[in-house]
């Protein structure tokens, strides 16, 4: 995959949570340019062209960051400590999936400026809608903040 | 013959002459007797009126009441034999108007002595005044007569030298027969003229000797009537008969009698009728015996009676004379009532004396007895008590304390007592001060409590006392010393070190067991959290594709596929359930540890044996060292060991040949056991989240595992106290290394040593 194309980052060690959040994004034609990295520190290194990812650039940031906040190494809170608090990524959305309401709590009570918060329902059908809008709101819908041809790009995805 | 006649006449004149001469010297002769006389009876008068005054005795008045008669004569007498002398009748007028001037006094000196029983003073210094008036003129007038007698007895002598003459000048036979005649007469008188003035001279003298003895006689009669009214005992004097001749002014008073009364009464009278018979005995053997006297108090005490009737006691002295043919009882008595009543007092006052000397030996007795006995006391009491005065002298020390202290009582004042004994404030080496002691502060009149710390050349240990002190006071509430009781605590104080030390142990354990609390909720938080999350995710997963399963191959499963996958999905939501109820039981769940004395080698041994099956198909190496034995619980420690040599054989999957080696080291005097491997080991940055529950450094596929393990170790770990930690790098292999109780306690011991005896 061109990683330079990437519209969604999914940063997610399980793979089974992986290939649901896939299977769901597809089936609302979500799906074309995800990218799936499984820890935070690769996550990191993918938003922050360091490491594996020294040779991407800062100029075509994913459209929408869906972070889990259980990972190996580093954690999605850390993960979204750091894009929200560099100027460079700052702007990118970052959807933040939970397991549970206790966990969405903690994450919001940091204040560390997720944009939304999904909860995984164990109830798959759920899962999916929640998904499917999130997706659509952040990719589709609300494309104002976003300067540098974000909008396009998925325009085109869709 | 008429030469001769004339002769004869002129002899005869001048022997008449002569002759007259020697009768005027007899005549002045008696002129100077009559004045001496005179002279003699006014002193008689005034001895008289003077013996009256100091005596009151009547008799004296005799030679007043004499004078009073025969001075006129004596004044008559005197002016005839000096009619003849002018000048003499003058002076005798002078002494006539003196004598008479002193006469006056003399009687209104008597009329007040009479009248008043008291000489008047002043009238006494009159009388001498007038007196010397006299005696001056009586002077006056003998010394005149004493020079006529002087000159008389010259003319005289020139009589005879004329007649001589004559004679001389007369005849031969007149001459001769004057000569004879007048030489005879001469010689007759010259030799009645020597005889006569020899005579008068003598009686003269004879009179005034007699004078003078009369006048001494009676002033010492006065004398001693004077004693005799004044002396202070009673004198009776009693004749033969027994009748009392003599009662003098004392003893009027003592028998309440007048004189005048008791004279010429039976002495008897003044006598108890029951000792008649005896004093009649007495009087007659004294008469007897013929002494002359018995002294005072000689017959011891008599009994005498007033006349009133009043009975007395006396004390007598008893004296017999006998003048004139009559024999005179003299007794001299003295009242000895008031000395009998003193003696009787004394004699009370001795009685009562030796009662209350008896009194005194018996409460002293009484006393040595108590005193026995509080020191009996005082020394079997286990407390020191010492006892000073308000000076700070100690007056009780006991045994006691001296056996706490080591040392007795001092003299030394309180300054020095710190010093002496060896007093300390609690850090033991500050010195006691001395104004805070509690004897010091007691003698003050404070009552105190201290605790101090003793310790001298008696004492090398020291020791702990604790001191109370309180003043002595008396029934008045003043301060009459202090005394301090005290105790030796210093066995009480090391147990109450030991509590206390036992105490903070307590605090330490219930803080240990405080953190473990913290530490369990913290996990039970985690395991909360995990169960809703991470039991969760798996559940979902399979809900998830089971529903995608049925969703879009639902029509192509057969009929009984839908059945199992339907079945799937109740599975699902049954363990969804499940979950919940260990969630709940992971809530209410706490162990409770059951430490023991555990080998650890055993459980090890059994712990490898249990992983036989993960190791099938493995090279694996286990290197066991001496492993100590621990007081822990034994089911938690194989819990421990389960999860680090399964750890370890997981991470060393990727080696050839996994070498996981156990022992034990000891790291800052601590024990600690080790397991060590040469797996992938991990990066040190993470392992600050090594033990954290449900962390995990590696992916899943690539070493599986729950992210439980290492937390659940550590919490059994910190359970007994004890510490994990782990070393690692990253691709060169871990070493956990734990202990199981607090630092610096020796729960460890060398199982080795334990072993070897138990091989022997």
């Amino acid at each position: 995959m061109n990683d330079s194309l990437v519209e969604i980052l999914l940063v997610e060690d399980s793979q089974d949570d992986i290939d649901l959040t896939l299977h769901a994004l597809r089936r609302e034609r979500l799906a074309n340019n995800i990218f799936v990295v499984r820890d935070g520190e690769e996550a990191l290194d993918f938003l922050f062209c360091s490491g594996k990812y020294a040779d991407r650039s800062f100029d075509r940031p994913p459209k929408l960051v869906l972070l889990d906040l259980k990972l190996p190494k580093v954690d999605g809170m850390q993960v979204l400590e750091r894009i929200k608090g560099d100027p460079r990524t700052k702007s990118i959305p970052v959807v933040v999936l939970t397991s549970s309401n206790e966990e969405r709590d903690l994450a919001a009570g940091y204040s560390l400026g997720a944009n939304s918060y999904i909860q995984k329902p164990v109830d798959f059908e759920q899962f999916r809608r929640t998904v499917k809008d999130a997706g659509l709101y952040w990719m589709v819908i609300n494309q104002a903040p976003v300067s540098n041809g974000v909008a396009d790009t998925a325009g085109k995805a869709r | 013959m008429v030469l001769t006649g004339l002769m004869g006449f002129l002899g005869w004149r001048s022997a008449e002459k002569a002759a007259e001469n020697a009768d005027w010297v007899t005549h002045t002769y008696a002129a100077r007797d009559a004045i001496d006389a005179t002279w003699k009876q006014v002193i008689d008068m005034e001895t008289g009126v003077r013996g009256f005054a100091v005596t009151s005795d009547d008799s004296f008045l005799e030679f007043y009441r004499e004078g009073q008669r025969a001075l006129p004569q004596d004044l008559k007498l005197v002016r005839q034999l000096t009619a003849d002398n002018p000048a003499q009748q003058q002076r005798l007028e002078r002494l006539v108007a003196q004598v008479n001037a002193r006469l006056e006094v003399l009687s209104a000196t008597l009329e007040t002595t009479q009248r008043t029983g008291v000489p008047p003073k002043a009238l006494l210094v009159e009388g001498k005044r007038r007196m010397d008036a006299v005696r001056a003129t009586v002077a006056e007038m003998e010394a005149e007569e004493t020079q006529l007698l002087d000159r008389r007895t010259k003319q005289t002598g020139t009589a005879r030298r004329v007649t001589k003459a004559i004679i001389s000048a007369g005849s031969l036979l007149g001459m001769v027969l004057l000569l004879l005649s007048g030489v005879a007469i001469g010689r007759e008188i010259n030799l009645s003229a020597r005889l006569r003035q020899q005579l008068n001279s003598l009686n003269a003298d004879l009179e005034q000797r007699i004078a003078q003895r009369t006048a001494a006689l009676r002033e010492s009669e006065g004398r001693m009537a004077g004693i005799i009214q004044s002396a202070m005992d009673s004198i009776i004097t009693v004749d033969e008969e027994q009748r009392i001749v003599l009662f003098n002014a004392a003893a009027e008073k003592m028998f309440r009698c007048a004189a005048n009364e008791a004279l010429g009464q039976p002495l008897m009278r003044f006598i108890p009728q029951r000792f008649h018979a005896v004093h009649a005995s007495h009087v007659r053997r004294f008469g007897e015996t013929g002494g002359t006297g018995r002294a005072m108090g000689g017959m011891g005490a008599l009994w005498a009676v007033r006349a009133d009737g009043q009975e007395f006691q006396i004390e007598a002295a008893i004296s017999q004379i006998v003048t004139g043919g009559n024999k005179l009882f003299t007794v001299i008595l003295r009242d000895v009532s008031e000395r009998r009543k003193a003696e009787e007092a004394l004699t009370g006052q001795a009685e009562e004396l030796a009662r209350q000397t008896d009194e005194l030996l018996r409460s002293r007795k009484a006393l040595e007895t108590q005193t026995l006995m509080l020191q009996s006391v005082l020394d079997s009491m286990a407390e020191g008590l010492v006892v000073a005065d308000e000076d700070g002298k100690f007056v009780i020390w006991n045994t006691a304390a001296e056996k706490i202290v080591g040392l007795g009582a001092t003299n030394l004042p309180s300054q020095k007592w710190t010093e002496h004994y060896g007093l300390y404030l609690a850090d033991m080496v500050t010195p006691f001060p001395t104004d805070q002691l509690p004897m010091v502060r007691a003698i003050h009149g404070e009552t105190t409590t201290a605790q101090m710390f003793v310790r001298n050349s008696q004492l090398d240990e020291g020791v702990w006392i604790e001191a109370s002190g309180c003043a002595l006071r008396d029934k008045d509430g003043a301060v009459r010393g202090g005394v301090v009781a005290f105790r030796d605590i210093s066995q009480k104080r090391a147990d109450e070190q030991k509590i206390r030390q036992l105490n903070e142990e307590l605090e330490l354990r219930v803080q240990q067991r405080t953190a473990q609390l913290e530490a369990a909720n913290k996990e039970l938080e985690a395991f909360t959290y995990s169960v809703s999350h991470d039991l969760r995710a798996p559940l979902r997963h399979i809900a998830g594709f089971s529903g995608i399963l049925q969703e879009e191959f639902g029509g192509q499963l057969q009929p009984e596929a839908r059945r199992y996958v339907e079945r799937i999905q109740q599975g699902t939501h049954r363990m969804g359930l499940l979950v919940d109820d260990l969630l709940n039981l992971a809530r209410v769940g706490r162990q409770e540890l059951r430490p023991q004395v555990t080998g650890l080698a055993p459980i090890v041994s059994a712990v490898i044996a249990d992983l036989e099956p993960d190791t099938e198909g493995r090279k694996v190496e286990w290197r066991i060292g001496n492993l100590p034995y621990v007081e822990a619980d034994a089911s938690l420690l194989k819990q421990i060991f389960q999860n680090l040599l399964s750890n370890a054989l997981k991470y060393t999957r990727p080696r050839d040949c996994a070498v996981i080696e156990i022992g034990q080291s000891e790291v800052n005097g601590q024990t600690v056991v080790f397991v060590r491997d040469n797996g992938v080991g991990f990066s040190m940055k993470y392992a600050g989240k090594l033990f954290g529950v449900f962390q995990r450094l590696h992916r899943a596929e690539d070493f599986e595992g729950t992210g439980v393990g290492l937390a659940t170790v550590q919490r059994i770990v910190q359970k007994h106290g004890g510490r994990i930690w782990a070393e690692a790098e990253l691709d060169k292999g871990a070493t956990f290394y734990l202990t199981l109780g607090p630092a610096k306690d020796a729960e460890f011991e060398p199982q080795t040593v334990i072993a070897g005896e138990d091989l022997r």
